[in-house]
Order: structure tokens, then C-alpha cells, then sequence
């Protein structure tokens, strides 16, 4: 046996003996070796690559130096690009950002233009539009005809405020509340702000009715605990006989496309509820949870107060809306109320 | 001396040379892969990778904490024989089915959730009758609360591939494996355009369409706020009371009413077409037979069969077992498998 480094010879050392002996020897002669053999030519490329700094010859200064112009315009190549899209991007970032925006809020309305006056309809868009440019908002005007056929049952005013109520926000996708109020309707103290008066998180908070029963006088289902106001995303009101729908706030969203288009089913529209769309909320409220649980109930003079109510619901100086629900019967005239109120309101104080 | 050792190691016999050969050969064979290593080892990988494949083990282990992203649900006991005698054939058809998708959810790692279906009622029109499909699905989703896709399946389906995982199926390329809107394929005539439709909408509910409307025996469901709405109002006393006597299929009927009038549900709902998980056997939508969208091709090894309404009429066990042999005969591989 050997210890020095083998070489190719090794593998042909023609030692005498039998085959096996033969066979044993040169195994484990590799075993012995091979380690070593490893280590050994490591170490000398290692010391090689160390030496190899100090005898610099003149090729491989010009191959140094060629390396180094090659990295320096690698380096500026990469500068320049990372500085042209920083510069592109603070440029376009900002067109980017800026096209979803719109009003905040946008008041929704819907003329009946059949049965009311051109004159009567132009003083309410101008109640309402005095309100909406004095504090920034929106005015969505349409013609309640334009939606004739899409609602099933044509007969009921109510249904058209839902389609009418999923164009605006539709339209304006930008905004983030829609707050649908009447034809017959006049705001009265326009200098109320809607987000300090009704939908900031601390004033809803105060104002949300909670347990109370959603028709009154004593249905089973109430109105949720401790639901926070913050998760609350359409309210309204309550009368002496069940929801108010002349004057409700919905924030844009996917809740508000599946309350706006679950409560327009063609089926709650044929089932000809007693009172239309306002028995098809009570439905709605009662029988499924993920419409009730952003409901928020809040005070009928809030926003809707009756100049000829009773108790809570009496319209007093001051209050922010008056509405005229229930004046075209036979018994009322609402261009007759609607003059004595229009005489009577506040206007924009700067 | 001729005893028996130097007869056989004397080089001289014919056997005593075929022996010193095959003495040497562990030796030369250690040489040869010594001298070779790196052909060695690549012959070692691919020798291994070839067994670890044929015999269909998982290469690397699942994590035991890990919860899938996917959850089959998977529909047992319809009926739970208070209506009909479940005999051998039910329950060995069932033990098939089970069977089945227990091996697939394995394989990729999916949750399994079997969920019971028996009768629960005595009454006709007693509450929320068949719509049992909605609670199931809202009460799987409540056990599986880190699961984002359901995958309903009902008991007469078969997964006739189960290499193929669902990720590759469908979601990998889900823009291109669905369709949002009935312009090419409206076998029930639903209305082609609503208002208000948001067609850039995320995708919630992904549903085949088979010859008479959407079907809803293998479908897909995500967990999202959109979801919660479904399952809420997919059952309402008002739709009910005025349509149960013309809804046959129940959740399926009210689906597609919903369908009709309600946006919000078009917009986060896509079709699938009905052959990547739904296919039919032949004797399903039998009116429609050589349309090439809606049957079983074993050729282009078609995904799910799912043998819609083989208890009326049709002999649910045969199917069964001729889909079970088609699929293991499918599945066999040959030894030259790994290199295709």
C-alpha cells in the first residue's frame, strides 16, 4: 500500500495474486486516499486564486480594467432607469388616483311629472338643489316615467324609487351616501349638514333606535342591540304604522345593490302587499338578518318630520325636513301645503 | 488436491470462470458508479422518482396544522331512507362515492366535510323543505372558517380523474374557464341583459348550466359578504308561497328566478361550462344526445361525471360501477409513465 496522491497508473497495477486479492487491495486503497486527495487539490486552488492578486500580469490588467468600465456602465445603466420610473410614476400615479372621485353625498330625486305642475316641480329642485350647492352634494333629478318598465306593479308609486335609486348609484359611483327623499318633501333648514346631523359614527350612534320592534306597534323581530354604528349602512325611519320610505340614506356599496335589488323582486311586487314597498321592507327586515343588521332606525323628525303629526313625529321650527306623505288623497291638497311651507323656510345662511 | 473449493475457483472450468465473474461483479458495479458519479446519481433520482410515482405516494408530506384552501362538501344520505328503503345497491353506491372523494381530497390535501342530508320533516311545505342545500352549505362554512372555495358535491358523482387538482381545473385560469353571461349558451331562455349588471364584479358562485338550466349537483361557492346575502335570501316565505308548486328543483328553480330580476346576484355569479365539472352520463338530458357540451367524453378524460337523476328511471349502482371501472382502467400507468 501506497499513500501518496494515485494517479491513473494505480488502477492499472498489474500485481500478481488472485482475483480477489487484487480487487481488495485497490478498494481500499481508494478509500484510504480519496479524502486527501479532495483536500489536497482545494487547498491548491485556493492558494492559487490568493496569489493570483499579487503577480498581475498585463493581460490581466487590461481584462481588470475592462471588467471595471463594463460594471461602471452596468451601474449607470441601472440608475438611470430606476430614476425614469421613479419620475413616471410619481407622474401617473396621481391622474390614477384622482378620476374616482365625486360628491360625498348625493341627494336622490324622482318627479312625477304626470300628475304635478311644471312650476310646483321647479320649486322643489330648487329647494333642493339651493341645499345640495350650498354644502357641496350631489342632485340626481329624474323622471319617476323613466322607470315604467322595469317595475312590475306599475300601479304603486312607491316601487319606482328603487330603479331610480340603483341608477344613481350607478351613475355616480364615486359618492359614498345616496339619500333618497320624497317629491313631496321640502327641507326646511338647510344649513344642517348631513354628515354632522345624521351619518357621522358618533352622532348615528346616538340617534340609532335600538331594540326597538321593526313595525310598531309590537312585532317580534327588534332592531339589534349592539350592533356598532359604524357597520350601519342604510337608514331610515319609522311612522306610527311601520317604515318611512320617503326619506332614507344608503351607502354605496354591494349592500346597498342587494337590499335596492332584493327588495325590487318581482315576486314582493306581484304578492301585493298591503302598503307596497314599505310592507316589502317590513318583509325583508323581519325574515332576513343581513338586511336587518345594517339597518339603522333612527328618530322620524330627524329627517322626515310631519307638519300635521302627532307626538314624536310633529314637525317643530327648526327640524331639518318636512314631509308631506299622504297628501296627494282626496282630503289634502299638496301644492296648497307645500305653498304655506315654502313661505316658511329657512334659507342658506352663510 | 481436487477438493470442491479448487474446482470451482481454478480458472481452468467453465463454471468456476462464470463464478469468479459473478463474484466480482458488487465490486465492479461500486467501481463503475464511482467513476460515473454524476450519471449515477441521475439514474438513482429518476429510479426513485419513478417508484415514488407509479405507487402514487405524496413526495413531500402535508403539514398537519395546515388547512386547506378548499373544502369538497360532499352530500350523503339523501332521503336517509325515511322515504325509501335504502337496500344494498344505495349503500354501496354511496360507499363508492365516499370512497372516492376521500381518496382525491387525500391526495391534494382539500378538507372533506360529509354532510347528511336525511329528511327532517313530517309535514308537507314544513319550513325551509329542500332549500337544506343552503343551511348545509352556511353550516360547512362555519366548521371550515379559514376555507375560501366550497365545492358542493352531490352523492352520484364520480371524480373520473383524480390527478387533475382543482387549482388546475378551474382556478388557475379562471377569466378564461368561465363565462359571465348567457350570450352563447341560455338553454332555459333567461333573460340575456338586466340593468344595473357590474360585470367587473369578483367571482362568487361559479355554476354549470346543463340542458335545462343551471345545475347545481357539483358547484363552486366562495366565502365572501355576497355569500352571506345568498344564503340569506335563496329561501324566502314570499317566493315560496307563490312558486313552490311550479319549482321542481327547488333551490335550483329559486336560484335562477334570482338570476332574472336581482343584479347583484348576475354580477358575482359565473358559469362553468358543464363538461370541466359536471358532466353527464348518457342517460341524463337524453332529449340532447350528441351534444358535445354536455356529455362524458372519455377521450378527452373529461373531470366529475355526476349521474343526474339516475334514481328516476336509471340504475344508479350500474353507473356508478361502470364510471368506477372506466376511471381506475384510465388511471393505470405504464412503466414508461414518469418519461412521457
Amino acid at each position: 500500500m501506497h499513500f501518496s496522491i494515485p494517479s491513473r497508473s494505480a488502477d492499472q497495477t498489474t500485481l500478481p495474486g488472485s482475483p480477489s486479492f487484487k480487487a481488495k487491495s485497490r478498494a481500499s486503497s481508494h478509500h484510504a486516499v480519496y479524502p486527501l486527495y479532495i483536500f489536497t487539490q482545494l487547498r491548491s486552488v485556493i492558494r492559487d486564486a490568493l496569489t493570483s492578486a499579487q503577480n498581475v500580469t498585463a493581460p490581466e490588467k487590461k481584462r481588470q480594467s475592462a471588467r471595471r468600465t463594463l460594471s461602471m456602465w452596468a451601474i449607470a445603466v441601472f440608475a438611470a432607469v430606476t430614476v425614469f420610473l421613479t419620475i413616471m410614476y410619481v407622474l401617473f400615479a396621481n391622474i390614477a388616483t384622482s378620476d374616482s372621485a365625486g360628491p360625498r353625498v348625493v341627494l336622490v330625486l324622482g318627479l312625477d311629472n304626470g300628475k304635478y305642475k311644471e312650476d310646483y316641480l321647479a320649486k322643489i329642485i330648487e329647494n333642493r338643489r339651493e341645499y345640495a350647492d350650498a354644502h357641496k352634494y350631489g342632485l340626481y333629478v329624474r323622471n319617476m316615467s323613466d322607470f315604467k318598465g322595469s317595475v312590475h306593479d306599475a300601479a304603486k308609486l312607491g316601487w319606482y324609487k328603487l330603479p331610480l335609486m340603483r341608477s344613481a348609484m350607478q351613475d355616480n359611483p364615486g359618492s359614498t351616501y345616496f339619500w333618497y327623499l320624497d317629491q313631496n318633501a321640502i327641507i326646511m333648514n338647510p344649513n344642517l349638514n348631513i354628515e354632522s346631523h345624521i351619518t357621522d359614527v358618533k352622532r348615528l350612534n346616538s340617534l340609532v333606535l335600538r331594540d326597538v320592534p321593526v313595525v310598531p306597534p309590537d312585532s317580534t323581530i327588534r332592531t339589534y342591540r349592539h350592533v356598532p354604528a359604524d357597520r350601519m349602512k342604510f337608514i331610515i325611519s319609522q311612522d306610527h304604522e311601520g317604515f318611512q320610505t320617503g326619506s332614507f340614506i344608503l351607502k354605496n356599496g354591494e349592500y346597498a345593490w342587494y337590499v335596492l335589488d332584493a327588495w325590487f323582486d318581482k315576486l314582493y311586487q306581484e304578492y301585493k302587499f298591503q302598503k307596497a314597498e314599505k310592507s316589502s321592507l317590513e318583509h325583508l327586515a323581519q325574515w332576513h338578518p343581513t338586511v336587518l343588521s345594517k339597518m339603522a332606525i333612527i328618530p322620524q323628525r330627524i329627517f322626515n318630520a310631519y307638519p300635521n303629526g302627532v307626538g314624536d313625529s310633529l314637525y317643530q321650527d327648526g327640524d331639518f325636513v318636512a314631509s308631506l306623505a299622504g297628501c296627494d288623497t282626496p282630503e289634502r291638497s299638496c301644492v296648497r301645503e307645500f305653498e304655506r311651507l315654502w313661505d316658511n323656510r329657512g334659507r342658506v345662511v352663510n | 488436491m481436487k477438493d470442491k473449493d479448487d474446482y470451482l475457483y481454478s480458472p481452468a472450468s467453465r463454471t468456476s470462470r462464470v463464478l469468479s465473474r459473478l463474484r466480482r461483479l458488487p465490486t465492479r458495479l461500486r467501481q463503475l458508479m464511482l467513476r460515473r458519479r454524476i450519471l449515477s446519481l441521475i439514474l438513482f433520482v429518476v429510479l426513485c422518482c419513478t417508484i415514488v410515482a407509479n405507487s402514487g405516494v405524496r413526495l413531500l408530506p402535508r403539514m398537519p396544522w395546515a388547512s386547506s384552501k378548499f373544502v369538497i362538501i360532499l352530500a350523503v344520505n339523501q332521503g336517509g331512507g325515511v322515504m325509501e328503503w335504502k337496500g344494498p345497491t344505495e349503500w354501496a353506491v354511496e360507499r363508492t362515492s365516499i370512497a372516492n372523494k376521500r381518496a382525491y381530497a387525500d391526495r391534494h390535501g382539500y378538507d372533506l366535510a360529509i354532510q347528511d342530508m336525511s329528511i327532517k320533516k313530517r309535514y308537507a311545505h314544513e319550513w325551509r323543505e329542500s332549500w337544506e342545500k343552503v343551511d348545509v352549505i352556511r353550516q360547512t362554512m362555519k366548521q371550515y372558517p379559514k376555507a375560501e372555495w366550497f365545492w358542493w358535491l352531490d352523492l352520484h358523482t364520480y371524480i373520473m380523474e383524480p390527478s387533475i387538482s382543482l387549482e388546475k381545473q378551474v382556478f388557475n385560469r379562471l377569466e378564461n374557464n368561465t363565462y359571465r353571461n348567457l350570450e352563447d349558451y341560455n338553454p332555459l331562455k333567461l333573460p340575456v341583459e338586466i340593468p344595473f349588471v357590474d360585470n367587473t364584479h369578483p367571482i362568487n358562485l361559479i355554476v354549470p348550466q346543463d340542458c335545462g338550466g343551471f345545475n347545481l349537483g357539483s358547484f363552486l361557492i366562495r366565502r365572501s359578504e355576497w355569500t352571506d346575502f345568498l344564503l340569506d335570501i335563496w329561501w324566502d316565505p314570499v317566493f315560496y308561497e307563490q312558486r313552490h308548486m311550479q319549482w321542481e328543483h327547488k333551490e335550483q328553480d329559486a336560484l335562477e328566478h334570482m338570476y332574472s330580476n336581482q343584479a347583484w346576484l348576475r354580477s358575482g355569479t359565473a358559469f362553468i361550462p358543464q363538461r370541466l365539472i359536471n358532466a353527464f352520463p348518457e342517460g341524463a338530458c337524453s332529449e340532447w344526445r350528441g351534444d358535445k357540451r354536455i356529455f362524458y367524453n372519455q377521450d378527452e378524460r373529461d373531470f366529475v361525471v355526476n349521474m343526474a337523476g339516475c334514481e328516476w328511471g336509471r340504475d344508479c349502482f350500474g353507473e356508478m360501477e361502470h364510471f368506477r371501472k372506466i376511471s381506475a382502467s384510465l388511471q393505470k400507468k405504464s412503466w414508461w409513465w414518469p418519461f412521457k
